[in-house]
């Protein structure tokens, strides 16, 4: 039986002119946070959380993909599952993103603004979602994040 | 400088450790340090940042570069790279072949084999 793996660690040459700061893994993604403030998302999306729509987007799996936020703000979403990224207020033109996080299927990203966004899904339990998505924005309410911790 | 150890389940290679002779190909139960004689790239010694996943792990080095191993069923290596677990791990890990066929999509629930990757400053 054949299962894809690989024993040696190897350098991720797609990333090579980029300078990376840190990097964390979901449990079948990865992100990785750049110095110059860009996200890079490899892995599964099947819950959406490589931030690409099409949840089958297998194209991606192996290949570094960039993260792109939509350029509108939008509600906080009332459902646990979100396959775009979304800014939970107002989005900066050109967001520089200075910390990153991962839980099991879902990933978080914090712009020097203080804005986080979130994208994936949170497995638990409906109520957990809600307490996410709620304790972020009440951190943006009481004024700029500083850290994303999961 | 930095060092690096694991332990515990290496049934995906999420240990970084090459097959060698003796050595159990599923776990490991103490901690083995990755060395440039486990065939460990020397720039991975210079590790400022480690994150482990449910089978795979990266690991960020000093000079911004970033190195994976581990499973790669969805492409969480950021890189092709590829090696097949043998037959008898395989079946170790997932018992009967029947079992495993139910478990292919990715929705299903992950298997959670506990390892443990330390890594400390010099």
């Amino acid at each position: 039986m054949a299962t894809l793996h690989s024993r040696v660690p190897q350098q991720v040459t797609a990333l090579e002119l980029a300078t990376i700061s840190t990097a964390a893994c979901g449990s079948t993604h990865t992100a990785v946070l750049a110095h110059d403030g860009a996200v890079y998302l490899f892995g599964s999306n099947s819950f959406g959380q490589l931030g690409i729509a099409n949840a089958d987007a297998q194209e991606f799996r192996s290949k570094p993909r960039k993260l792109r936020l939509e350029a509108v703000a939008r509600p906080i979403p009332t459902m646990p599952l979100s396959s775009n990224p979304v800014l939970l207020t107002q989005i900066s033109s050109a967001p520089k993103f200075v910390r990153m996080a991962c839980g099991l299927n879902y990933s978080t990203a914090l712009t020097d603004t203080g804005l986080v966004s979130a994208w994936g899904y949170v497995c638990l339990s409906l109520s957990l979602s809600y307490t996410l998505i709620l304790s972020l924005s009440l951190s943006l309410v009481r004024g700029r994040v500083s850290f994303v911790r999961l | 400088m930095s060092r690096l150890y694991v332990f515990g389940a290496c049934g995906y290679g999420q240990l970084g450790l090459p097959y060698r002779d003796g050595r159990s190909e599923v776990q490991m139960l103490e901690p083995v340090e990755l060395t440039s004689e486990e065939a460990v790239p020397p720039e991975l010694l210079s590790a400022v940042h480690v994150s482990a996943g449910a089978r795979h792990v990266c690991v960020v080095t000093e000079r911004g570069t970033l190195y994976t191993w581990g499973d790669n069923e969805f492409g969480q290596l950021g890189r092709s790279g590829r090696a097949y677990v043998s037959e008898r791990a395989s079946e170790r890990l997932h018992g009967s072949r029947s079992n495993r066929s139910n478990q292919s999509n990715d929705h299903c629930m992950i298997e959670w084999l506990p390892y443990t990757v330390v890594y400390r400053n010099k």
